[in-house]
C-alpha cells in the first residue's frame, strides 16, 4: 500500500514537471524574436554586383547557399523607394534588370530613405532567395531585417 | 528629313506607351491570420512588384513569399513549410488582373478613383479568381493604389485545422505607390 503510494506521487510529480517544462518550452517558443541583425555574423560577405551574377548564372545553387542567411553587400546605391516609416534599397545590374532589394529591421527605414542613389554602403540582412519576376523579365533577390553597416 | 522625323515619332510613340505604365518594386502586401487564441501570424512583405497599364487596366503584383518578415522565428518558420506555403517549391505569390470598366477613369488627371480589380490570385501553385475593390489616388502622375481582401486559404491547398489558432479567411492589404 505504501509502495503504490509512493509509486503515485512520483508518476504525479513528473506529470506536473512535465507540464512545466512544455509550458515554459511554448512560451519560450511563441515569445521569441528574431535578434537585431546588427549583433548577427554574416555568413557571407560579397559585392552587390558578384551577388546578383551569382544568382544570374545559377539561381538554384545560389539560393541553397544564400537563402536564410545573413548576408553582408556592398555597393553603389541604384534607387531608393520609400518614405519615412518605410524605405527599400535597390542595387540594379543594368545590362539586365535583375536587381537586389532589401527591406530594414524597424529604426533603421528613415536611415536608409535619406541614402542617394551613387551612395557607397555596405548593407546587411536575411537573404530570402531570387524569384524571376515575369512582369520585368528580371531575377529579384529580396532581404529582410536589413540595416545599414556603414 | 523624313528619317528624323520617322525617328522622333517612334520615339514619341514609345515614351507614350512607357508612361501609361505604372511600377513599382516596393509594393506592400501585409497578411493577417491572426485569431483571439494566436496573435503571431501575421506578416509583411515590402518588396512586392506591382504594374498598372493605365490604359488598358491591366494589373499584377509579384512577391516573394520567403520575404514575408514575421516577428516570431518559428512562425516564420512554420509559414514557409510545405503543409503550408511550401516557398521552396512556390517561391512566389502572383496576382493577375485587371481594373474593371478602366475606360470609366482618367487616371491621367489627379483625383480619387474607386475601382474594382478583378483576376487570378495563384499561391501554392493554385489559381482562384479574386474580386476587390480597391482605392486608386492619383497625384501628379504618381498613383497611390489600396486594397483590403480576405482569401480562403483552404481554396489554395492550405489545411488551417479547427482555425482557432490561424484564420482560415486571413486578411489581405495591399498598398503601391506606382511611378
Amino acid at each position: 500500500m505504501q509502495n503504490k503510494k509512493k509509486w503515485l506521487r512520483w508518476i504525479l510529480l513528473t506529470v506536473v514537471v512535465m507540464a512545466l517544462a512544455g509550458g515554459a518550452v511554448f512560451y519560450y517558443v511563441m515569445t521569441a524574436q528574431f535578434a537585431d541583425t546588427t549583433s548577427e555574423k554574416p555568413a557571407y560577405s560579397i559585392s552587390a554586383m558578384d551577388l546578383l551574377a551569382e544568382f544570374q548564372l545559377n539561381d538554384s545553387a545560389a539560393n541553397r547557399k544564400y537563402t536564410e542567411q545573413i548576408v553582408a553587400v556592398s555597393g553603389l546605391v541604384s534607387e531608393v523607394e520609400g518614405a519615412d516609416t518605410s524605405a527599400t534599397v535597390k542595387f540594379v545590374d543594368t545590362l539586365t534588370g535583375s536587381y537586389l532589394i532589401f527591406d530594414f529591421q524597424s529604426g533603421v527605414s528613415r536611415k536608409a530613405a535619406a541614402l542617394q542613389p551613387g551612395d557607397s554602403v555596405t548593407l546587411k540582412g536575411s537573404c530570402s532567395g531570387s524569384i524571376y519576376s515575369r512582369l520585368r523579365n528580371a531575377h529579384m533577390i529580396s532581404f529582410k531585417r536589413s540595416i545599414i553597416v556603414e | 528629313m523624313k528619317k528624323t522625323i520617322l525617328l522622333f515619332s517612334m520615339l514619341a510613340v514609345a515614351t507614350l506607351g512607357f508612361a501609361q505604365v505604372k511600377q513599382s518594386t516596393s509594393a506592400v502586401v501585409a497578411f493577417d491570420a491572426t485569431t483571439p487564441k494566436d496573435a503571431l501570424p501575421k506578416a509583411e512583405n515590402k518588396t512586392v512588384i506591382a504594374q498598372l497599364n493605365t490604359k488598358t487596366g491591366e494589373m499584377g503584383f509579384e512577391a516573394a513569399v520567403k520575404n514575408f518578415a514575421f516577428s516570431n522565428p518559428v512562425i516564420q518558420e512554420h509559414f514557409n513549410e510545405e503543409r503550408w506555403m511550401s516557398s521552396d517549391k512556390f517561391p512566389a505569390f502572383t496576382f493577375e488582373g485587371k481594373i474593371n470598366d478602366v475606360q470609366q477613369y482618367n487616371f491621367a488627371k489627379n483625383g480619387v478613383y474607386n475601382v474594382t480589380v478583378t483576376g487570378q490570385m495563384t499561391v501554392k501553385g493554385k489559381s482562384n479568381v479574386v474580386t476587390t475593390p480597391a482605392t486608386i489616388e492619383v497625384k501628379n502622375g504618381t498613383l497611390m493604389a489600396s486594397a483590403n481582401f480576405s482569401i480562403t486559404l483552404a481554396d489554395y491547398g492550405i489545411s488551417v485545422g479547427d482555425g482557432s489558432k490561424i484564420a482560415a479567411q486571413p486578411k489581405i492589404t495591399v498598398s503601391a505607390e506606382l511611378k
